[in-house]
């Protein structure tokens, strides 16, 4: 296959943007001066290619001479050159920088780059980007140029703001600059002082030596020049953002091998510069950035998608659909596959999706397309349509322009002309059905040989020509009445009988009936020839003139029109027609109303009622309907009218197993009303009501668990006092009204966990919801009694006393003291209690206190709380027992018991006893060996005593002391000496 | 000379176990990740979760709680494990780590492990009452002890207060014969004694009647490593099963149960297991009397009078309060040893004198009888363990 010649401006180096000013001279010259090196690259014979491209170039001057002499040659070869360059210069999108709001600037050095690759002399990189199409905006500054010189002599002194700047010079050693270092909020007046007193004084860097002073300089006479505040903040700000924007710099170096997509700037602003002092002003210092370094870059927010022209490998935009063609040589770039949609590029032959061959797929769309073209031009609707419907099943995700709107309005339009044509045959009006037949033949010209219309066109033909010629050969009226008869509205005819008139009819009157409206009224006497027309208004007496056309012609004096609009107020005007001539005077009747009855009646029982479904008839304002008992006499049962919507409505809140007849009632907006139609239907039994519920209290959780047998779900209710409900079928709406519904803490099938609060007593009623009413079962009480907490104990003498405060409700409490039970009331007011138990002559006893509470008149106990109580009065006696050989006999032993309580005068009569092993748990357990006086009289607390043993019967371990009297423990408590020990 | 293992006795699962061989946990999520990421072979089969990704398999936690360590159910952990931890630190991150775990059962080990386990058991004979004793005792010990005393007492796990709920909700809906699920209930009792703070590892086991009924299964596993490993046995006695009080008070006959043959097996289990010649133990065991409240009422008769403790008893004497009262707590020691003396015989005193040291103590969880709407009031129910704590 022979390459493509190389474009001759091209090869010449002409620019093609200069066409006018060209002069085939120039194109002389430039063959001249470029065949030696043609020839001499030739000879150089660097690759077979060259050799090829530059012998043909040489074998091309002929050519190029005539072609650039020929005007229409040349301005096609110019033409050309610049298709060439402006699909060369597409590749320039890929070189700019563009800002946030959407403007690109292209990167010169890269514009220069794909220049210097096209190798073609004469053009410039102004034409290039001309011919890219880009608008090559100048993106904003990020500062004034003044400014950005500013901050790079501070940049060189290692600065970023003015007052860092200022500091360090005032920090250098030796200058004795006698001012006080800067900070950023400094008043601008001190900046000002400052920066004025070093500029005076700056030659005393150059004095003092001081490294880079001749930089310094340079700094403070920029920094110097800057005279009002914006412009210092404005500095300042600059190099803030600067600082804070490094980093994003740095990353811009490090990943600049490849353009900076929006996605990749995106990211890099919304994670690196959070923290500047003002995001705008780092932008555009990043966007300028890119451009003086030669990134591309785009900063906007719009994704822009490129792709490759396969055929001048220019750079298209993608579109929204993602197909496309070639802006600069038209070819398609890429293709949506008409059967699976897949977008693609226009290169393949195969769709990537489904794999069908594209050239094939596209001319049976192209040929499919024209032959539904074709139909419609030729009012074939049907098979346009049927061609149509075969295109968007075969290939859905092709792009079909108007094509269906087109078939669309081409039907509308026949049928339009079809139903015309019917009503003009049947009044009789041939002229005027042949008239619209002609004009209608040059859109659709099968229209004669329709099946419907072509009789009738031809029918009309034939009476237009009879009437015709017997018009032409007319002599009297009698001539003019017959070719009237014949094609009634002919206008020659017509014209010759308006003088005559027929007698109009009289007395219209019009009636409503089942199946319609019946129109009639008093014919005149001579009703030779003569027809009826009947118009119908809507709303008013219709306006009539020749050419209106009548809802009926009839012969008759009545007529029922069964097309009225049901609800529409319907007047009729009734005029005689005679050899096509209107009567002048007519009849009027109306107005009337057409009702229908409610229909489609569908009464279906739901779980509380009925629901009822219909179609509200046609024309009708609202559906009405009234609900009574089934089986009672008119007027013995009130009737009660149901909210009805316009396609049903749900009758709730029935009682159940019942039977109830609905009347239906259309009503019509001008009064109009059906004279109903009555359905009947039966409510469901409801489940029977929960008579079993049993709530029992858990002590761990405090919670209450009720209990039921029931298949319906059910719901507990909670009130305070038991309401006498009238029945077992209540409104939910009442139910809720007065009680509150029991939140479950758990809740399973017959049964359900709830709290109550403490302190709160009433009654839980189970109900069954069905629908709007509830089925009401027995309730339950249940208190959840506050029992006495809090108990407090103190000891009076043989007494404790309990003090509790009251339980919130409770009126008394009870305290059971092993065998006797102790009341308390409660007063009014009162927040506490105190209880006397007396111990007697138990050291300690159980108590069990109960607070009681009145509900419902009745006393309630709640849970018991017990305690122990011990009598603490007592004293403790401690004693302490020796036993020493007796000297006067030495089968005895003498024991001597020391006997202590420090509180005491005097002690109740104690006792020794022993016994032979073990020891003594109480006084009767052993052997009485001593017994004390009766009292023991105490000196400081102290009593002594002693007794003599047989020597065997002496082992003091065995031995221990108790109160004589056990009563006396109430009071004291001995404390025995431990003798064994492990 | 290799270095003697130091043991420690896990409240867990009563073995005993090298303190050099704890597990350990590391709580950073990045250590977890890493080592699901590097784990291969059996490490990756067993200790990565296939169900909780993310997760590691706690293995031998899995296995103390009966669960397949590889089914849906094993348990898992967000933490790291690490099972040899080079001088404390991490195996993956290498940070120094302080959570550590039984090595057998993976339960937590308190700081103070090296200074031993301090675990009390509490055993006793078929409705003995030990059930209702043990949680009386933790609730008393939780409530009023910790007022008392100045200290808190926390649970070592959340298991542990799910444990205590379970048995004290059983107990309380009138549920005697809970089942013992061998789960110990361990609290840390942390007391403060002016400057210094002691901190007590307290294990309870509510062991099951029918492991005290033989021998045999005295021996088994669980039971004898409880025995052996504790730092103090309560023995529960019901002082209803005796049949010269039933008959005295006119109770309907009952099986008595060996109370002297039991406690020698457990001697002889301890003695088997430590490989001692000596006869005694030196395992402090404190003898409670329960049900007490139920000898300490009104007497009607002499006859009752005898079996009854009546109003001079030690036991209507209150303790001092904040103290260690201990002449009120030998008074009640000798009472009670000299009660059981008559009522269970010689047999039994020298069955308990095998361990040394031991008390007596009376005490009742509820109070009062039993009702299905009455209030615990409990008595004296936490004298044996201020005697354990305090003793000398």
């Amino acid at each position: 296959m022979a390459a493509e010649r190389m474009n001759y401006c091209q090869a010449l180096g002409i620019n093609p943007f200069k066409e006018e000013s060209f002069d085939p001279a120039d194109a002389d010259a430039a063959i001249d001066r470029l065949r030696p090196e043609w020839e001499k690259k030739l000879q150089n014979r660097s690759s077979a290619r060259m050799n090829m491209q530059y012998n043909d170039l040489i074998a091309r001057i002929p050519d190029m001479r005539s072609v650039l002499r020929n005007d229409v040659l040349r301005h096609a070869e110019f033409e050309n050159a610049r298709r060439i360059v402006a699909a060369k210069a597409s590749h320039l999108r890929r070189c700019t920088v563009t800002n946030t709001s959407g403007k690109s600037r292209v990167i010169t050095t890269l514009a220069a780059k794909v220049l210097q690759q096209m190798k073609w002399d004469g053009l410039t990189v102004e034409d290039l980007i001309k011919a890219s199409g880009i608008f090559n905006s100048k993106l904003d500054e990020a500062a004034t140029s003044q400014i950005i010189t500013v901050f790079s002599c501070l940049r060189n002194m290692g600065c970023y703001t003015p007052e860092e700047f200022i500091n360090d010079i005032l920090a250098i050693p030796g200058l004795n600059f006698d001012l006080d270092p800067l900070d950023g909020e400094t008043d601008t007046n001190v900046y000002f002082a400052h920066i004025d007193e070093i500029y005076a004084k700056r030659e005393r860097l150059a004095k003092h030596e001081v490294p880079g002073w001749d930089a310094y300089n340079d700094a403070i006479v920029k920094l110097h020049s800057i005279r009002t505040a914006d412009e210092v903040s404005k500095v300042r700000l600059y190099g803030e953002t600067m600082r804070a924007i490094e980093p994003a710099l740095e990353m811009l170096d490090q990943d600049s091998g490849v353009g900076f997509t929006p996605d990749y700037t995106r990211n890099l602003i919304t994670t690196m510069l959070t923290d500047v002092p003002d995001q705008d002003l780092a932008v555009r210092i990043l966007e300028n950035y890119c451009f003086s370094r030669g990134y591309p870059a785009n900063f906007s927010l719009e994704e822009s998608s490129l792709v490759l022209c396969p055929s001048c490998k220019a750079l298209n935009a993608v579109t929204e659909d993602g197909a496309c063609a070639c802006a600069y040589c038209g070819a398609p770039v890429r293709i949506v596959c008409p059967v699976c949609g897949t977008v693609q590029n226009a290169s393949g032959s195969v769709c990537t999706g489904c794999k069908i061959p594209f050239a094939e797929s596209f001319s049976r769309v192209d040929a499919l397309v024209t032959t539904a073209r074709e139909a419609l031009s030729c009012g074939r609707t049907e098979e346009a349509e049927k061609t149509i419907a075969e295109l968007r099943a075969e290939y859905p995700h092709h792009g079909y322009g108007t094509l269906e709107e087109d078939a669309r309005r081409v039907s509308e339009k026949l049928a339009s002309v079809r139903e015309e044509t019917s009503a003009l045959f049947r009044s009789r009006r041939f002229h005027g059905l042949r008239a619209l037949v002609d004009e209608s033949l040059t859109e659709f010209p099968f229209l004669a040989d329709d099946a419907e219309i072509g009789p009738r066109y031809e029918k009309a033909c034939a009476a237009v020509s009879e009437a015709d010629a017997i018009c032409v050969s007319a002599s009297g009226e009698e001539d003019y009445i017959s070719a009237a008869e014949v094609c009634p509205d002919h206008p020659e005819a017509l014209a010759a009988l308006s003088t005559r008139p027929p007698m109009g009819p009289a007395d219209g009157n019009a009636q409503l009936h089942t199946d319609g409206i019946v129109v009639s009224y008093s014919v005149p006497a001579d009703r030779r020839g003569m027809v009826f027309c009947i118009y119908r208004g809507i709303g008013s007496v219709p306006e009539v003139n020749s050419e209106t056309i009548p809802a009926v012609e009839t012969d008759k004096g009545i007529w029922l029109d069964t097309s009225a609009e049901p609800g529409a107020s319907c007047f009729y005007r009734i005029h005689s027609r005679r050899w096509g001539i209107l009567s002048d005077d007519y009849a009027v009747a109306g107005p009337c109303v057409l009702v229908r009855e409610v229909t489609n009646v569908r009464l279906t029982p739901i779980e509380d009622g009925i629901r009822a479904e219909y179609t509200k008839p046609e024309g009708c304002v609202r559906v009405r309907v009234w609900r009574k008992r089934s089986g009672f006499a008119a007027g013995a049962e009130e009737e009660v009218e149901i909210s009805a919507g316009d396609t049903g409505f749900e009758d709730r809140g029935l009682r159940g197993n019942e039977s109830f007849s609905y009347l239906f009632i259309a009503e019509y907006e001008n009064g109009g009303r059906s004279s109903g139609t009555v359905f009947h239907a039966d409510t469901n039994a409801y489940p029977d009501p929960v008579t079993d519920l049993e709530i029992s209290w858990d002590r761990k959780s405090g919670l209450y668990t009720a209990e039921w047998s029931s298949e319906s779900p059910v719901r507990l209710f909670f009130s305070a006092v038991r309401h006498e409900l009238p029945g077992r079928i209540t409104p939910m709406k009442d139910i809720e009204s007065w009680t509150t519904e029991l939140e479950p803490v758990a809740s399973e099938e017959e049964r359900m966990t709830f709290r109550i609060p403490p302190g709160e007593s009433g009654f839980v009623t189970p109900v069954i919801t069905a629908g709007t009413v509830g089925i009401v079962g027995d309730c339950v009480l249940v208190a959840n009694l506050l029992p006495i907490s809090g108990v407090t104990r103190r000891n009076d003498g043989d007494s404790v006393l309990l003090t509790f405060p009251w339980p919130v409700g409770s009126v008394g409490a009870i305290a059971s003291i092993d065998n006797r039970r102790l009341e308390v009331k409660r007063n009014p007011g009162e927040t506490e209690s105190t209880v006397r138990v007396t111990l007697g002559h138990a050291s300690r006893c159980t108590v069990k206190l109960v607070a009681v509470y009145e509900i419902s008149g009745k006393h309630m106990a709640s849970n018991a709380v017990t305690t122990n109580i011990w009598g603490e009065g007592f004293r403790r006696i401690t004693y302490t027992v020796t036993a020493t050989p007796s000297r006067n006999d030495r089968t005895k032993t003498e024991v001597q018991i020391t006997i202590t309580c420090p509180d005491a005068g005097n002690l109740p009569c104690c006792v020794m006893v022993r016994t032979r092993e073990g020891i003594p748990l109480k006084a009767t357990d052993g052997e009485v060996v001593w017994r004390s006086d009766d009292p023991v009289l105490l000196a400081n607390g102290v009593a002594r005593g002693a007794f003599f043993l047989p020597k065997e019967d002496s082992d003091i371990t065995h031995m221990r002391l108790f109160l004589a009297d056990r009563s006396d423990y109430s009071r004291f408590r001995i404390i025995h000496p431990i003798h064994r020990r492990r | 000379m290799a270095k003697k293992a130091q043991l420690y006795v896990c409240p867990f699962c009563c073995k005993s176990v090298d303190t050099d061989r704890f597990h350990y946990v590391c709580e950073d999520p990045e250590c977890t990740s890493r080592f699901i990421a590097r784990a291969a072979g059996n490490n990756k089969k067993m200790r990565v979760s296939v169900y909780h990704p993310g997760q590691e398999v706690d293995v031998e936690r899995s296995f103390a709680m009966n669960v397949d360590p590889l089914a849906p159910n094993a348990v898992t952990t967000p933490e790291h494990i690490v099972y040899y931890a080079k001088d404390g630190r991490c195996d993956i991150c290498h940070k120094p780590l302080t959570r550590r775990l039984c090595p057998v059962c993976h339960g937590p080990i308190p700081d103070d492990a090296e200074r031993g386990s301090n675990i009390i058991a509490v055993l006793g004979a078929a409705k003995s009452g030990k059930s209702h004793y043990t949680a009386s005792l933790i609730e008393v010990l939780q409530s009023d002890y910790c007022i008392e005393y100045n200290a808190r007492m926390d649970p070592a796990v959340p298991r542990t207060s799910e444990v205590f709920d379970i048995l004290r909700d059983r107990l309380r809906e009138g549920d005697d014969k809970v089942e013992c699920t061998y789960e110990p209930m361990v609290y840390y009792l942390t007391r403060s004694d002016g400057d210094s703070i002691t901190k007590h590892t307290l294990a309870f086991f509510d062991t099951a009647a029918a492991d005290l009924e033989s021998e045999g299964n005295l021996q088994a596993v669980s039971t004898g490593n409880l025995i052996t490993g504790a730092a103090g046995l309560l023995f529960v006695i019901d002082p209803l099963t005796f049949p010269k009080v039933r008959e005295i008070l006119r109770l309907p006959p009952v099986p008595q149960p060996d109370y002297a043959a039991r406690l020698n097996e457990i001697a002889d289990t301890i003695r088997l297991r430590r490989h001692q010649r000596a006869r005694d133990v030196d395992i402090p065991v404190a003898i409670v009397l329960t049900k007490i409240d139920a000898l300490m009422r009104t007497s009607h008769s002499p006859e009752e009078d005898e079996v009854l403790f009546g109003p001079e008893s030690a036991l209507n004497i209150p303790r001092a309060r904040g103290v260690y009262d201990e002449t009120n707590l030998m008074q009640i020691d000798a009472e009670v040893e000299e009660y059981l003396r008559r009522i269970a015989g010689e047999e039994f005193l020298k069955a308990v004198g095998r361990f040394r040291p031991h008390a007596f103590f009376a005490v009742s969880a509820l109070g009062h009888e039993a009702s299905a709407h009455s209030v615990p009031v409990p008595f004296r129910v936490e004298d044996p363990m201020i005697w354990m704590m305090n003793r000398r």
